[in-house]
């Protein structure tokens, strides 16, 4: 642990209350301290049966939160990988009698959990996965691992499942119960470590807005089978502790009651946090053997339904009520990069013969489009013309019914947003998109990570921005925000956010949908300035979505005007206004705007 | 051959039983019911007190789905109605619901197999091959099931209001439709197709309280692979996970039959995604 939490621990000590509300690191520290100092008060039966059990389901727990807390991944099937570790341990140190097998076992233990998980992973992360999905197929793994299980007897023992695994190489259940105690410590700091590194910041915002990520550039369903194979090693490890410990493993250690539980301790306790899923673990599998003894058939069904109040009516869990909100790191602080802007290439973004058609309604019907950089282009038309759709459909985000899109004659695989914003073509959205449980701060830092994969092993303090991006945040006032959590600034700052996010990605392209919608005069014409100032200075190339004439003429090079999902006019900014089929659909108002009598 | 076909067919009916009120509940108001599957075991045990107290086994296929639709129509309030449209809360929620239900028929039944007699023990004689009537029967149960929905869904009032609230809700509030109670009649009358399914395995496989997890998963898959709110995509889905199902299983075996069955079922819609 590091010196910072033990400084933590130390002046948590006298307002232990406080400390417990606001330090998740001081509570799991107490809880650990507990349970290691436990064996001095209890009966040995219940320090080396009851307890050790306890930390190794705790371990499982944690394995859960990992998945399901940080990764947004609901997963069912954490008996399945603990199983597998279980039986991995138990069949090779049962048959292979070399002093290799236990640690053959344990590797393999890490290694088949993982591997599944993989396996199941690419199936169900591909695209925008769905929680159930995640949840129904992960449900699947125990209820079918468990039958295949007793149909394989010659291997698993079947029914009466495998007996007198060997017992650890030592004797002493003492010696058991630290060895479990430090395992289990050694799980909770590095799940501490994990989660607060910067890795652990863009789980979270996977988690919680996959598709920001991912025009972000990042490869969101590899985040995910990283952060799935990780934590099906972790229940795999609990399991290979489990065999020599429990000294039997049989099939019902595959099916569904232990991840049914894990489920339980982890939203009992409360997801995302790791004080909560560990306390959670503990105290229910300390107390089970007691309560069942009083309360026997019963203690299941109260369980059961004490689970059902806690997630109607306490979604964040029991140590989310003792918590209350927590309070924000006060971590990042973002400074403006001295360096000027790298030296940007000449890249093109370019549509040709777009369409895009919902059952017999057509949205776009035939459209070409460049978008290059050191341009400011604007895209106007009426309501439902479709250019959000052609935004769309040219980001990556909807694949086109016909017609292709390309970056620099090079065709781009519809459906990967990601591949698009790794080429540095970024873009906002209409109603703004940033992630709204993290920090301003962290907003910034996964843009500025670009879809690079953050380490895990990092955490950043300061965050240099280019110094446009640094601009916007002084512009809107945001530099002033930048603990603040991003869901609870107002619609405009959000939309300040995002564009700062945008620039801070180092962007060659960007397309901007509706940026200064909502925004008051005032701040329009800041923004306005921002971007002029982008083209010039930077050679960027943008893509707006306007609405307001009089602001697209006051910075457009070149306009592009859509309806009916198709190009109208395109070309500089006068000739398109003063075109005929234009100043039909818009009428006397662009008129007065073509004859430059416009306010 | 014949035998074959008329397994798989029978396999395919089954899977859409199982599977049909889960797809109403899931494809009009966005609930998940993970007890779905408990759903299904307490239809059962209905089944099964109704032949136990001495009553034809046929009063089951009525008393079932009414059973379970009147628990739903109970649990409405109280608790379905706090996770419409959440998909996190409400697979949560319904998990729990499904541990409490079986743990409460373990306390009052016990963990062994309650057996229900066939309603008909006959067999016909099919181009040679003598097959069971109760599962011919089962296959035009099937059959009757999907064309009652296909009625209401499309040629009645009912039908027309529940595909406007399966389209847009807060539209069909807006224009005097009472969401809620399109909810709470979708609700139980997903609740007592369940509660019929329930009734239809009774003889095939007993009542049992932890019967319902073999359902669930593989009703799921079926609603997963169909999409949400297809009628006919349901259908086929149910035929091709049903089929691949039992032909590996009389083939090989029943545990790799299940296996290939989600298999199956993470590439059609791996697939489907792709496309």
């Amino acid at each position: 642990m590091t010196d910072n939490a033990k400084a933590r621990k130390r002046t948590a000590i006298p307002p232990t209350w406080q400390a417990l509300r606001l330090s998740p690191l001081s509570t799991s520290t107490l809880a650990l301290a507990a349970v290691g100092l436990a064996p001095l008060f209890v009966s040995g039966y219940f320090a080396s049966d009851v307890l050790a059990r306890a930390m190794l389901l705790a371990l499982v727990a944690l394995s859960l939160d990992l998945a399901w807390g940080y990764g947004g991944i609901l997963s069912l099937g954490q008996s399945a990988f603990f199983g597998i570790g279980a039986y991995a341990v138990a069949i090779l140190t049962l048959r292979w009698s070399s002093s290799l097998a236990a640690p053959a076992g344990i590797l393999l233990a890490l290694v088949l959990p993982a591997l599944l998980a993989v396996v199941v992973g690419w199936f169900v992360f591909h695209g925008a996965s769905s929680v159930l999905y995640v949840a129904i197929v992960t449900l699947a793994l125990p209820v079918l691992l468990s039958a295949v299980d007793l149909r394989i007897p010659k291997v698993t023992g079947g029914l009466t499942g495998l007996s007198g695994v060997p017992y650890f190489p030592w004797d002493s259940d003492t010696t058991t119960f630290y060895v479990l105690f430090v395992v289990l410590v050694a799980g909770v700091a590095a799940l501490h470590w994990l989660v607060h590194s910067d890795f652990g910041r863009l789980l979270m915002a996977v988690r919680d807005n996959e598709q920001r990520a991912r025009f972000l550039g990042y490869r969101t369903p590899a985040i995910r089978l990283v952060v799935f194979a990780l934590s099906a090693a972790i229940a795999g490890l609990a399991g290979a502790l489990y065999a020599p410990f429990n000294g039997f493993v049989s099939y019902d250690l595959l099916g569904l009651t232990l991840s049914t539980n894990a489920i339980v301790w982890v939203a009992l306790g409360g997801r995302g946090t790791i004080a909560g899923p560990l306390l959670g673990a503990l105290i229910v599998n300390i107390l089970e053997p007691t309560l069942n003894r009083a309360f026997p058939g019963f203690w299941l069904l109260i369980l059961g339904l004490v689970f059902i109040a806690v997630i109607l009516l306490f979604p964040d869990g029991l140590y989310g009520i003792l918590r209350g909100r927590r309070p924000l790191g006060a971590g990042l602080r973002v400074v403006a990069a001295d360096a000027a802007q790298a030296p940007e290439g000449a890249l093109a973004i370019s549509a040709r013969g777009l369409r895009l058609s919902f059952g017999s309604l057509a949205v776009l019907q035939g459209v070409d489009l460049t978008v290059a950089t050191g341009t400011l282009h604007c895209l106007i038309g009426p309501n439902g013309a479709g250019k959000s759709s052609l935004i769309n459909v040219v980001t990556g985000l909807l694949r086109p019914s016909a017609g292709h899109v390309a970056i620099e004659q090079e065709p781009l695989h519809a459906g990967k947003p990601d591949l698009v914003a790794r080429r540095r073509i970024f873009r906002t959205f209409q109603a703004s998109n940033v992630f709204e449980t993290l920090t301003v701060g962290d907003n910034l830092l996964l843009a500025r990570g670009a879809g690079r994969m953050a380490s895990p092993f990092r955490r950043t303090t300061v965050l240099d921005i280019p110094p446009a991006a640094f601009r916007v945040l002084e512009l809107s006032g945001l530099d002033a925000k930048i603990g603040e959590r991003a869901g609870e600034l107002g619609h405009g700052e959000r939309k300040w956010l995002e564009l700062s996010m945008v620039l801070a990605a180092e962007p060659a392209i960007i397309f901007l949908d509706e940026p200064t919608a909502g925004l008051s005069a005032a701040d329009r014409n800041k923004a306005g300035e921002v971007l002029i100032e982008l083209v010039r200075r930077h050679k960027l190339g943008l893509l707006l979505i306007e609405h307001d004439l009089d602001f697209v003429k006051s910075i457009a090079q070149r306009l592009t005007v859509l309806g009916n999902g198709r190009i109208l006019s395109d070309g500089a900014v006068a000739a398109v206004i003063g075109d005929p089929k234009v100043q039909q659909i818009y009428g006397g108002g662009l008129g007065e705007v073509a004859d430059g009598r416009g306010t | 051959m014949v035998l074959g076909t008329l397994n798989v067919l029978s396999a395919i009916s089954l899977l859409f039983i199982a599977a049909i009120g889960l797809a109403v509940i899931f494809g009009v108001m966005g609930v998940v019911n993970l007890a779905h599957g408990e759903f299904i075991m307490m239809g059962a045990y209905a089944s099964y007190l109704v032949t136990k107290m001495g009553y034809p086994v046929a009063l089951a296929f009525i008393a079932a789905p009414v059973t379970v639709g009147l628990f739903a129509l109970l649990l409405e309030p109280i608790f379905f109605r706090h996770i419409y449209g959440k998909v996190m809360e409400s697979i949560l929620a319904t998990w729990g619901l499904s541990i409490a239900l079986r743990q409460v028929f373990l306390l009052a039944f016990g963990s062994g197999y309650k057996s229900v007699p066939y309603p008909t023990d006959a067999a016909v004689n099919l181009l040679g091959t003598t097959f069971s009537l109760y599962r011919m029967l089962i296959m035009a149960l099937a059959v009757l099931v999907w064309a009652g929905i296909m009625l209401v869904e499309h040629r009645t009032n009912l039908g027309a209001v529940a595909r406007a609230v399966m389209n847009n809700a807060p539209l069909a509030s807006a224009l005097g439709v009472n969401t809620n109670r399109v909810y709470a009649g979708t609700l139980v009358f997903g609740a007592a197709l369940a509660g019929l399914a329930g009734a239809v395995m009774a003889p095939l496989t007993s009542a049992y309280p932890s019967m319902g997890l073999n359902f669930l998963t593989n009703s799921f898959f079926a609603v997963l692979v169909g999409g949400l709110g297809s009628l006919s995509g349901f259908v086929f889905a149910s035929a091709s996970l049903g089929a691949s199902n039992e032909v590996v299983a009389i083939l090989v075996d029943p545990v790799w039959g299940s296996v290939v069955l989600v298999v199956v079922a993470l590439v059609l819609v791996r697939l489907r995604r792709t496309a």
